[in-house]
């Protein structure tokens, strides 16, 4: 506590008091801001770093997991080697406080400097000015080198990118190989939503497990509405952006969930996504739309000798009626830029970026959760100190089938059916609102006709959401 | 000073922001904000969705606190007697209330759940009949949601219930039995009256906070799924600021909330109007 001393504001203000010249309440008062200032320099040991002042880059990811934050702690320990006049201070939490966080400083015009982000979000944010381009760090990185399925969502018809991609996955349908075993069903021979229900019954066997698990918190019933309904060849915005939830294809989509809904344990509506993966991980459910990171639920919670991709197995999505293709989920959360962080700050956390994209440090971070956080960069998956990986070697046919997605061009982020959604301005605020989710809870589980559903869910997005943002 | 400023820091600036936000279009993420007058408060009131909320909320409130009120006193009412080992049920019965609410949320979301849960399977292996096939769904979240909130704050009861209990005159009792009241009639007679006032301030407070509770059903349903069930006020005016991000229209959602309380709370103490404690028979 001595080092306070060593603070010629703080010394002043004790002389001053001493001397008389300061009433307690005016010292009280000064001490206050001083003081802070002071404590902070001196209890973060910086005493030496005073002389040289340090720009603060703020970075907020949403891969609070440890094993990714020990990834992100090196990565930002070797910047720091390299930028001793920049600090990074990475900060890993869940969407949902992100979410929240997020607001709180937008509102307040006190972004983090950057973040990750939805690819929906970045339609939003662009739209109101929050975020700006990140050419010079694809460029930096190579714009070659990457994934062109991965930059194809964060390129704006103005020619620029408004983010960059953290990590990448595709979702998959995730089924029980020994669940088939006398049932006759062969899911690699399914194309088809008639295919798939003709054998749900054969794969559900309640109360011992069920055919599927879907989760039933908003933001997953909105992932399963737009992959439906782009797998029915259908889209929820029109051309002009509007909801077009009236479409023969968004309510062959409605009618079909009623059709999933005796294959789904029966509380699906109050499951949350990790419930989902744990009960398929346990065997209460014979498939589960999922990510690469369910293998650390498998890891977890299944029996030993069951925890390999033959049990666990890519079974394919189908098309809907008036479809040609099923459609799955592109995570493709990007890093961002605020506009409204300091200029110091964004452009030395562009710096920050760029190293944190150099392949020997954005290895560190793919390999901190191998089967789910995938690398932008097409070589890696020709380099066999990638590939070689022991879960990634473990769990190939999931790398393989989230491949065949982005190569396939099927897979799109969340609510864009069409590539033109990209640019709706307010899909943003769609996906964070409940209106999909309870427009589905109202035909599925409480019997409301679809049309009447799916227009009182058009209606209020346009009065809810296009009204209040043109307002 | 310092105090008048605390207050008007914490208190006083905090609503007078509400009031002005409530009549301005801000959007969450933005800064700026655009004067609406009363469009804000004009929508709520035509919007179906807000009055269900309401009745949400206030089915919430009712139930939750009248079983609260029940349970509290009838606790109150065993432990006050002396008997072996009350002394440590006692503190056993304050143990729900002393739960970080998350914690009972979420054990209660895993005692409940229709694949896992502990409560459906002992259900049914008893053979109950009547029991729904899941206790998260929008039939019974509600249910389960008054249920949860019961066990949780009934101990506030309990303990407020017992405290005055133990400054009853013994008197008053035996005045009753030498009358020939049974201990029913002393219950009524003697007992309630006794409890009125601290019954009323109860009913209020547990009122009010039930209705006002945005935690237990949020993290109960996360205000969707079968979670819509069980979209009461607060959630569905968290749900216009933070999911929306309609942050005056949110601001309205509150002012009307604390409108709807201060009504209420006018309207309780004209009908019951507290008494002055007499411990005369």
């Amino acid at each position: 506590m001595a080092r306070w001393y060593n603070d010629p504001g703080l010394r002043r203000l004790v002389k001053e008091r001493k001397a008389g010249d300061l009433s307690r309440r005016e010292f009280l008062a000064r001490l206050g801001g001083t003081a802070a200032g002071a404590a902070a320099v001196s209890f973060a040991g910086a005493g030496p770093a005073r002389a040289q002042k340090k720009v603060v880059v703020t970075t907020w990811d949403t891969e609070p997991n440890p094993s990714t934050r020990a990834a992100m702690k090196a990565i930002v320990e070797d910047f720091h080697k390299l930028h001793k006049d920049i600090e990074v201070r990475a900060e890993g939490m869940g969407w949902g406080d992100m979410d929240r966080k997020l607001q709180a400083a937008m509102a307040a015009k006190s972004p983090p400097t950057a973040s990750h982000t939805q690819t929906y979000v970045v339609t939003s944010f662009r739209a109101k000015g929050l975020i700006e381009p990140v050419d010079d760090i694809v460029k930096a990185i190579g714009e070659d080198k990457i994934f062109p399925s991965v930059l194809r969502w964060l390129k704006y018809p103005d020619g620029k990118y408004w983010g960059i991609t953290h990590a990448w996955g595709a979702e998959i349908l995730g089924g029980r190989g020994d669940y088939l075993a006398g049932t006759g069903v062969n899911p690699q021979s399914w194309k088809t939503w008639d295919d798939w229900l003709r054998d749900l019954p054969k794969l559900n066997k309640a109360p011992q497990h069920y055919g599927l698990s879907l989760a039933g918190i908003p933001f997953f019933v909105n992932e399963d509405v737009y992959m439906w309904t782009g797998a029915n060849g259908g889209s929820l915005f029109d051309a002009k952006g509007q909801p077009a939830l009236e479409s023969p294809q968004v309510l062959g989509m409605l009618e079909f969930w009623k059709k999933l809904k005796p294959y789904l344990p029966p509380g699906w509506a109050s499951h949350d996504y990790l419930e989902t993966l744990s009960a398929w991980a346990t065997g209460k459910t014979a498939q589960v739309l999922m990510w690469g990171r369910t293998a650390g639920y498998i890891d977890q919670y299944a029996p030993p000798d069951k925890r390999n991709p033959d049990v666990f197995q890519v079974w394919p999505k189908t098309h809907g009626p008036m479809g040609k293709a099923p459609l799955t989920q592109f995570d493709n959360e990007p890093w961002v830029i605020y506009a409204d962080a300091p200029a110091d700050e964004k452009a030395a956390g562009r710096e920050f970026l760029k190293f944190f994209f150099k392949p020997e440090n954005y290895r560190k971070h793919c390999d901190s959760v191998p089967v789910h956080i995938l690398s932008i960069f097409k070589s890696d998956f020709q380099d066999p100190s990638y590939l070689n990986h022991p879960e990634r070697k473990r769990w190939k046919p999931w790398l393989d089938a989230q491949l065949k997605w982005v190569e396939m061009g099927r897979a799109h982020p969340l609510l864009v059916c069409n590539p033109s959604d990209m640019l709706v301005p307010w899909i943003g605020d769609v996906a964070a609102a409940p209106i999909l989710a309870d427009m589905v809870m109202a035909v599925v589980e409480r019997g409301k006709d679809p049309k009447a559903a799916a227009k009182e869910a058009s209606d209020k997005i346009s009065r809810d959401i296009i009204g209040k943002a043109k307002g | 000073m310092p105090s008048a400023a605390l207050v008007l820091a914490f208190t006083i600036f905090p609503v007078a922001y509400n009031v002005w936000l409530g009549f301005h279009a801000k959007h969450s993420l933005r800064a700026t904000s655009a004067w609406v007058g009363l469009d804000n408060y004009a929508q709520i009131l035509a919007d179906t969705d807000f009055w269900r909320s309401v009745w949400l909320a206030t089915e919430y409130a009712v139930a939750s606190t009248a079983l609260q009120i029940v349970a509290g006193v009838a606790g109150a009412l065993i432990l006050h007697r002396r008997f072996p080992g009350c002394d440590f049920l006692r503190g056993v019965a304050l143990f729900p209330y002393m739960i970080p609410t998350v914690i009972a949320v979420f054990v209660w979301r895993w005692l409940m759940n229709d694949l896992y849960g502990v409560i459906p399977y002992v259900l049914g292996a008893l053979h109950v009949p009547f029991m729904p096939d899941a206790w998260l769904a929008h039939s019974t979240i509600m249910l389960v949601l008054i249920i949860l909130s019961v066990w949780t704050f009934f101990p506030f009861v309990l303990v407020n219930v017992l405290a005055r209990l133990q400054t009853i005159p013994p008197e008053l009792y035996d005045a009753a039995r030498v009358d020939g009241a049974s201990a029913v009639r002393q219950f009524f007679h003697v007992t309630l009256p006794q409890l009125r006032n601290v019954l009323l301030i109860v009913l209020l407070l547990r009122g009010i906070w039930m209705f006002t509770k945005f935690d237990v059903p949020w993290l109960l349903g996360f205000g969707g799924g079968a979670g819509e069930a069980i979209r009461t006020l607060p959630v569905f005016t968290y749900q216009r600021s933070f999911t929306y991000y309609q942050a005056g229209m949110g601001a309205a959602l509150s002012n009307v909330m604390l409108a709807l309380l201060l009504m209420a709370v006018t309207i309780y103490f004209v009908a019951f109007p507290p008494e002055e404690d007499h411990n005369d028979a």
